[in-house]
């Protein structure tokens, strides 16, 4: 099991290096603001997802069950942002969707 | 043009600008405020039953689902509160139905997914009361 839990680790730490260029796909002005967002969103996601992962690598919930979790993780982190910051939600959800897209495919690939 | 003269009309500027900016940002909502509180009750409580047939709460799911669509609309009726107004359809959309969708195609769920996904919502609704609360009473 500490295998696993290192791959998943790794796997989604390399979506660390990949905020700055999903950003730039969606914002030209005030990049740092929604960088920092970014990077804050996907700290959250990570911590949880992870949390997920193990339970599914160990057939503890489905893979259905893992989507339903990193989605509504996703979804809370979303509500959450929405209710403190001043950002533009059109943006944002792009941005967000991405990062979630690519956290999940992460995921799959190493469990 | 006397000095006197333009710092009167810079402090008229100002005062328009306070005026308006204040007009822009939405009031103390106590509807809002209130379907915070009472739906941030009632739907841990509902998705708790989800170690239940699902057949035997499902006219308490539909019930619940238009009660968080109004409180959505509700939100979004309100000037300058786009992104509560999102973060209401958030929570409709994206954590309450697909785990209603998840416990009807599942009949029953796992104690263990209804704790993580109920933490979940305990949370946002959190955002949400705190984001109601922090509106300025007026």
């Amino acid at each position: 099991m500490p295998g696993k839990e290192k791959n998943i680790q790794t796997a989604l730490d390399g979506i660390d290096g990949e905020i700055v260029g999903i950003v730039g796909d969606f914002v030209k002005r005030r990049k740092e603001h929604y960088e920092q967002l970014a990077k804050k969103l996907q700290e959250n996601l990570k911590k949880d997802v992870k949390r997920y992962a193990v339970m599914l690598a160990d057939e503890k919930i489905s893979a259905a069950d893992f989507e339903l979790l990193s989605k509504g993780r996703w979804a809370q982190i979303q509500i959450e942002l929405l209710s403190e910051a001043s950002i533009s939600k059109r943006k944002f959800e792009g941005i967000s969707n991405e990062i979630l897209r690519r956290t999940i495919k992460a995921v799959f690939e190493v469990v | 043009m006397k000095p006197m003269s333009l710092l009167g009309m810079f402090g008229l500027l100002c005062f328009m600008l306070v005026s308006t900016l204040q007009s822009c940002s939405p009031k103390f909502d106590k509807t809002g405020s209130d379907n915070a509180i009472n739906l941030g009750a009632k739907l841990p409580e509902l998705m708790g039953k989800a170690i239940e047939p699902y057949t035997k709460h499902s006219d308490a799911v539909n019930n619940m689902l238009t009660e968080l669509q109004k409180a959505a609309d509700h939100a979004a009726s309100i000037k300058g509160n786009s992104n509560l107004s999102s973060a209401w359809k958030v929570l409709k959309n994206e954590l309450a139905g697909p785990f209603f969708n998840r416990w009807k195609e599942s009949t029953k769920l796992d104690k263990d997914l209804i704790k993580e996904s109920v933490k979940q919502v305990n949370a946002s609704f959190d955002a949400i009361k705190k984001a109601e609360q922090a509106k300025k009473k007026k």
